[in-house]
C-alpha cells in the first residue's frame, strides 16, 4: 500500500500547476476597432480617437495600436461634420469645424477605414444639467451647515472664498441640482487641482506602495441623484487644496459602458474572483469603445488639512 | 357510463384492502441503544413479497397481511438485521414497536457486519443518497469533519474551491439545492466563508440527498435536496460526545426526559485569541469567531403522539478594524425553531404537524475613510406544514400535505448616510402536494405524485408532477426512472468563490419564476451485500432563469426584481454518474465518476451566446476509502476535475475613462468563461486511533488535506499596468496538516 501510494504522490508531484501566461489568453480578437469619443453638451465636439485591438500577450503601445486614414464624420441631423486626422497625433481626428454639442440632441458617427471596414455609432444628448447649490451637511443631523459659493456667483474664484474651505473629513458635503433630467443614471467625478498637495490620507494599515496609488481624480460608479441630491463620499478626496467636483448626466452609452466595465468595478454587489471580468457593453456597430455623451455641471472647493 | 364505472374501480383497487379480514402490522421502529426513531428502515415479509419503508419519524405499517404466521425482517444500514416470526389474526392491527442494535465490528480477520439492504428509497428513486455520520466524520478534511464537503465526493457534485462548502450538484448551483435541517430550510448552510457547513457533525442523525428528481413532497428548488436530521436525544441514559480540532471544540449532551429524550450541543471556535495576540503584535487581522448551538426536546404523549421542539441557531463575526475611519464588520447567521406534533389516527393513517420558524440575517458594514457603507438582508420564514402518510394496502401509501409559509425579506443599502436600497417583501407560499407509491407489480414500484403552489408575489401558481418508476431486472439490478417539473421563488445572491454574508431575494411580480425540467434514467446493481454499482444518466432542461446583475445600479427607487436581475435565461444540465461502492468489511468507500455539460444562456450576457456557468466540470473522479485495522482507521481521498472555466483576455486595447478622461489600458474579455483552468486534483489521507479516556471511548485523529500539495487554480486576474498584460492566477490551498480529538461517553 505504501508503495502504490508513494507512486501516486510523484505523479501528481509532477504535473506541476504553473504554466505559461499566454497560456491564460483566450481566443484573440485583435484588429477589432476602437473607437472613443465622448461629446459634452455645450462643449465643442471633441476629438474621436481611433485605434485598434492588440493580442493581449504583445507589448502595448499607443503607436502600434493607431488607426490612421481613415474617413471619420458626425452627424447631426441635416448638418455633417467631417474629421481629419491629426498630424501630430495619429489615431486623432479633429472636427473641420468648431460646432457645439446641442441638448438632447441624436449625433450618429460613421467611421470608414482604409480597408473598408465601417463602424457606426448613435447617442442622444441629455438635457443640460444645473447645479444650483453646494452645502456642507453635519455628519449627524444631515442639516446644511453652510451654503458654499458656486461658479456662477464668483467664477474661479470660489476656490478662495471662506465659505469653500472645507476642513478634511468634517461635515458631508452635497451638491444639489436644478431638476432631475430622464437619464439612465449620473456619474460623479471630482479632481484635486494641485499638482504636490499634501496626501491628507493618514492610515497606518496602509503601506508606502499603496499611498504611492492614490491619484488626484476618480469617478463613481453610475448613480442615482435622488431628489437631485448627490454627496461626496469622503474616500473620493485624499489630497489637500483645490478640488473640482462634476456631475455627469449620462446617455444610455455612456452608462452601459460604465456599469459594465470591469476596470470601473460597476455600481452593484458581488464582482469578486474573477466574476466582474466581463465583457462591458459597447453599444458600437463593427467595433468596440465608447460613442456617448454628458451634460456637466461642476462645482469648486478647498479642502484644508 | 363506462368512464364513470372505470374511475370507480380503480378508486376501490386503490382504498379498498385486497383481502378480506387482512391484518395491519404497524408500529415505530427504533435504535436500541438510545431509542432514536429510525427512518428510512426496511420491514419486509419476503414470503409475500410485502414490505415497505419507515418514514421520517420511524412509523411504519403494512395493510392487506394474510391471517396467519410470517417471517418478518427488519433492515437498516448500520444495524443487525433482524428476523421475527410473527402470527397475525383476522382484522388484527399488530403494533409491532422494534429496537434495532447496531451491529458490532469483529475485529478478527474480516470484519463483518451483517448484511443491510439499503432502504428502499435507494431502489425506488434515482439520485438518492445517504451519508452516515459515522462515514462523513471519518472522511479528511480541512480542520474538522464537515457535512457539505463530504457530500462533494459525491459523484455529481462538485465544489467551485477548495474554501467553498457550497453544493454544485448535477449542474445548478448553490441556491438550486433545498437545505432542510429537521424540514425547516436553512438559507445560508455557511460558516467561515464557506469554509465549513452550519451542520454540527455531532448532532446529525440522518442525511438524505436528492441529487434531482426529488419527489412531490418537497419543493421550491430547481434542482437537488438536502434532508438533514438531528439526533433526537438518548432515550435510555446521559450520554455525550464532542471533540477539539485545532479550529474549534464541541460538545453534545443527551439523555432521557419524562417519555422521551433531550439533546443539546453547541460548537464554538476558538480563533479569537490567537487572532488577537496577532493583532496585538501589530498584524492587520481580523478579529472572527462563529459558534452554532442544536438543540431538541421530544415527548411521548401516549401511544399515539409525539411532540418535538427543536431550535437550532448559529453566527458568524468579522470585525476588521483598520483604524477609527475604516473598518469591515460583517455579521450572518440563521436561527429556526420547530415544533413537530406526530399523530396516529388510525394504523394505517399518520399524521405530522410542524410550525417551522427560521430567520436569516447578514449585516455588512462599512466605513472606508469615513464614507460608511451598510448592507442589510433578512430573511423571515414563519411555516405551517402538515404531511399525512396513509398505509392504503401493503403496495400503495399514500402521501399528502400542505405547507402554507408567511416570508419577510428586507434588503437595504446604503451609502455615505444615504439609503439606496429599500426592499421589503412579504410574499406568502401556499403549497400542497400528494403523492402515491404503489408496488404496482413484485418487480415495479411506481411513484406519482404532484405538487402545487402558489406564490403571492405575482401571483404565480405553479403545477409540479413528479414520478419515479423502478423495474428489478433481476434480484439486485434494478432499472430506475423519474422526472419532474420545478420552479424556484427566491435568488441567491452569492459569488461562486465563497460564501459568507449571501443575499435572498423573492422574485416579484416583474419577473416569472424560475422552472426546470428533470429527468433521470438509472441502473443500480446490488452486486452483493458488500458491493453496489450504479450508472445514472440525467438531464435538466431549465427557463425563466434569473442571475443577479453585477452590473446593476443599485440606486433607484421602487426597485423591481427585473432591476436586479438579467432574467429571460435558459439552460440545461446533462450528465452521466458512475458508481461502484463496497460498503461492508475492512476496506470501505467508493469510486464515483462524472461524464456532465452544463451550459446557460441569457439575451443580456455574453452577447446572448451560450456559455458554461464557472462550475461545468466534463470529468469530475472522486475516490473515498477507509481501512479499518485493530484500532486504527486509515482514510484516503482522491480527487480529479476538469478546471473550471473562466473568462480570458481576448485582447488589450485603451480607452479614456468616462469622466475623467484618462487613458486606460484595458484587457478586453473574451467570451464568456471560454476558458479553462488547470485540472483540479487534490489527495487527501487521514489517520485514526481509537482508544480509551478515563472510561471513555476516544479518538486521535491526523489528517492532511492536499498531501502533495497541489496548488490548485483559483481564478486569474489580469494585470495592464505595464504594456505587456500580465496574467494572475490566484492559486487555492497547499497542503493543511491537522488534527484533533473525538470522545464519546
Amino acid at each position: 500500500m505504501t508503495h502504490y501510494l508513494a507512486w501516486i504522490i510523484a505523479l501528481f508531484c509532477a504535473c506541476a500547476a504553473d504554466r505559461q501566461p499566454g497560456e491564460l489568453f483566450g481566443p484573440l480578437e485583435e484588429d477589432l476597432v476602437v473607437v472613443d469619443v465622448q461629446l459634452i453638451v455645450d462643449a465643442p465636439l471633441p476629438p474621436v480617437h481611433l485605434s485598434r485591438t492588440l493580442a493581449p500577450g504583445t507589448t502595448y503601445t499607443a503607436a502600434a495600436a493607431a488607426l490612421s486614414g481613415a474617413v471619420v464624420a458626425i452627424h447631426q441631423a441635416d448638418q455633417i461634420i467631417d474629421y481629419t486626422e491629426d498630424p501630430e497625433d495619429p489615431g486623432r481626428y479633429l472636427p473641420t469645424a468648431s460646432v457645439a454639442t446641442l441638448p438632447a440632441t441624436l449625433y450618429r458617427l460613421e467611421v470608414r477605414l482604409t480597408d473598408g471596414r465601417q463602424v457606426k455609432a448613435q447617442t442622444h444628448t441629455p438635457d443640460r444639467l444645473q447645479i444650483t447649490q453646494l452645502l456642507l451637511l453635519d455628519e449627524e443631523t444631515l442639516l446644511p451647515r453652510r451654503e458654499l459659493k458656486l461658479f456662477a456667483e464668483l467664477g474661479e474664484a470660489v476656490y478662495y472664498a471662506p465659505e469653500n474651505q472645507i476642513f478634511y473629513q468634517q461635515g458631508l458635503l452635497e451638491a444639489r441640482v436644478a431638476e432631475e433630467i430622464d437619464i439612465p443614471a449620473y456619474q460623479l467625478a471630482i479632481f484635486n487641482l494641485e499638482e504636490d498637495s499634501a496626501l491628507l490620507i493618514d492610515a497606518d494599515f496602509l503601506e508606502e506602495d499603496d499611498l504611492a496609488e492614490f491619484e488626484r481624480e476618480g469617478a463613481s460608479p453610475p448613480l442615482a441623484v435622488r431628489k437631485g441630491q448627490a454627496r461626496l463620499p469622503w474616500f473620493a478626496v485624499a489630497f489637500a487644496g483645490r478640488h473640482k467636483f462634476k456631475i455627469y448626466a449620462v446617455d444610455e452609452n455612456w452608462y452601459d459602458f460604465i456599469r459594465t466595465d470591469p476596470d470601473g468595478n460597476g455600481g452593484g454587489f458581488g464582482g469578486l474572483l474573477g466574476d466582474q471580468f466581463q465583457r462591458p457593453t459597447f453599444n458600437i456597430e463593427g467595433g468596440i469603445g465608447l460613442f456617448a455623451s454628458a451634460s456637466v455641471d461642476s462645482v469648486g472647493f478647498t479642502v484644508l488639512p | 357510463m363506462p368512464g364513470t364505472k372505470l374511475l370507480y374501480t380503480a378508486l376501490l383497487a386503490v382504498f379498498v384492502p385486497a383481502i378480506l379480514n387482512a391484518a395491519t402490522l404497524n408500529g415505530f421502529i427504533k435504535d436500541a441503544s438510545d431509542g432514536e426513531s429510525l427512518p428510512n428502515t426496511t420491514i419486509a415479509l419476503p414470503a409475500l413479497k410485502m414490505g415497505t419503508l419507515s418514514n421520517a419519524s420511524g412509523y411504519y405499517a403494512i395493510t392487506g397481511l394474510p391471517p396467519g404466521r410470517h417471517v418478518v425482517v427488519i433492515s437498516h444500514i448500520g444495524y443487525r438485521t433482524q428476523l421475527d416470526t410473527l402470527d397475525l389474526i383476522a382484522d388484527q392491527a399488530l403494533r409491532w414497536n422494534i429496537n434495532l442494535s447496531v451491529e458490532s465490528i469483529r475485529l478478527q480477520e474480516e470484519t463483518v457486519i451483517i448484511a443491510d439492504r439499503l432502504g428502499e428509497e435507494f431502489r425506488q428513486q434515482t439520485g438518492f443518497s445517504v451519508l452516515q455520520a459515522q462515514d462523513m466524520q471519518q472522511m479528511p478534511a480541512v480542520g474538522e469533519s464537515d457535512l457539505l464537503r463530504s457530500l462533494q465526493l459525491l459523484p455529481g457534485i462538485q465544489a467551485a474551491s477548495d474554501i467553498s462548502s457550497g453544493l454544485y450538484v448535477r449542474g445548478g448551483g448553490p441556491d438550486q439545492t433545498r437545505i432542510l435541517l429537521d424540514q425547516v430550510p436553512l438559507y445560508n448552510p455557511s460558516h467561515a466563508f464557506g469554509f465549513f457547513s452550519t451542520f454540527n457533525p455531532d448532532a446529525i442523525k440522518d442525511v438524505s440527498l436528492y441529487k434531482g428528481v426529488y419527489p412531490a413532497a418537497y419543493g421550491g428548488n430547481l434542482g437537488a435536496l438536502l434532508d438533514v436530521q438531528n439526533r433526537e436525544g438518548n432515550r435510555q441514559t446521559l450520554s455525550g460526545r464532542g471533540g477539539l480540532s485545532l479550529i474549534s471544540g464541541r460538545l453534545l449532551l443527551e439523555g432521557p426526559i419524562g417519555t422521551g429524550a433531550w439533546m443539546l450541543s453547541g460548537r464554538r471556535t476558538y480563533l479569537d485569541p490567537v487572532l488577537s495576540a496577532v493583532r496585538a503584535s501589530g498584524a492587520n487581522v481580523p478579529s472572527y469567531y462563529f459558534y452554532d448551538f442544536n438543540g431538541k426536546f421530544s415527548q411521548r404523549l401516549g401511544p399515539s403522539d409525539e411532540l418535538v421542539i427543536s431550535t437550532y441557531f448559529g453566527q458568524d463575526v468579522l470585525d476588521f478594524d483598520l483604524d477609527a475611519e475604516t473598518f469591515f464588520a460583517l455579521n450572518w447567521g440563521n436561527r429556526t425553531l420547530t415544533g413537530r406534533w406526530s399523530h396516529l389516527f388510525s394504523p394505517t393513517l399518520f399524521g405530522r404537524f410542524i410550525a417551522a420558524f427560521s430567520t436569516y440575517e447578514s449585516d455588512t458594514s462599512l466605513s472606508f475613510f469615513d464614507t460608511p457603507v451598510l448592507f442589510d438582508n433578512s430573511v423571515r420564514d414563519l411555516s405551517f406544514k402538515a404531511d399525512f402518510d396513509y398505509y392504503v394496502q401493503a403496495d400503495h401509501t399514500i402521501a399528502a400535505g400542505l405547507l402554507l409559509t408567511d416570508y419577510k425579506f428586507t434588503f437595504r443599502q446604503t451609502f455615505n448616510q444615504r439609503q439606496q436600497l429599500d426592499l421589503n417583501q412579504e410574499p406568502w407560499l401556499m403549497a400542497a402536494y400528494v403523492q402515491d407509491d404503489w408496488q404496482a407489480t413484485p418487480l415495479m414500484h411506481l411513484r406519482l405524485g404532484s405538487r402545487f403552489s402558489y406564490f403571492t408575489a405575482g401571483q404565480r401558481l405553479s403545477l409540479e408532477p413528479r414520478f419515479s418508476l423502478s423495474y428489478e431486472l433481476q434480484p439486485g439490478l434494478r432499472l430506475k426512472t423519474g422526472g419532474g417539473v420545478y420552479h424556484q421563488y427566491l435568488q441567491l445572491v452569492t459569488t461562486e468563490g465563497f460564501s459568507g454574508g449571501d443575499y435572498w431575494l423573492p422574485l416579484d411580480a416583474s419577473v416569472k419564476p424560475s422552472r426546470s425540467y428533470q429527468t433521470a434514467l438509472g441502473l443500480d446493481w446490488e452486486v452483493s451485500s458488500r458491493y453496489r454499482l450504479s450508472a445514472e444518466t440525467y438531464y435538466t432542461d431549465m427557463d425563466q432563469l434569473a442571475l443577479l446583475d453585477n452590473n446593476t445600479v443599485a440606486d433607484s427607487e421602487e426597485t423591481r426584481s427585473t432591476d436586479l436581475f438579467v432574467t429571460d435565461g435558459t439552460g440545461y444540465a446533462a450528465g452521466l454518474e458512475l458508481f461502484a461502492e463496497r460498503r461492508l468489511g475492512r476496506l470501505r468507500g467508493w469510486l464515483g465518476y462524472t461524464l456532465g455539460w452544463t451550459r446557460r444562456q441569457f439575451p443580456e450576457l455574453n452577447r446572448g451566446r451560450t456559455f458554461p456557468p464557472k462550475y461545468d466540470r466534463r470529468h469530475d473522479i472522486s475516490l473515498n476509502s477507509s481501512y479499518r485495522q485493530s484500532k486504527w482507521t486509515w482514510n484516503l481521498s482522491l480527487v480529479y476535475a476538469t478546471g473550471q472555466a473562466f473568462t480570458p483576455a481576448g485582447a488589450r486595447y485603451t480607452l479614456r475613462a468616462p469622466a475623467t478622461g484618462l487613458f486606460t489600458d484595458r484587457a478586453l474579455p473574451a467570451d464568456r468563461n471560454s476558458a479553462r483552468l488547470l485540472p483540479y486534483h487534490r489527495l487527501d489521507v487521514g489517520a485514526r486511533r481509537a482508544f480509551g479516556l478515563w472510561g471513555s471511548e476516544a479518538e486521535f485523529y491526523l489528517q492532511i488535506f492536499n498531501l502533495y500539495s497541489r496548488r490548485n487554480e483559483w481564478f486569474v486576474q489580469y494585470d495592464t499596468d505595464e504594456p505587456e498584460t500580465d496574467p494572475k492566477v490566484v492559486k487555492m490551498l497547499p497542503i493543511v496538516p491537522t488534527f484533533g480529538l473525538d470522545f464519546k461517553f
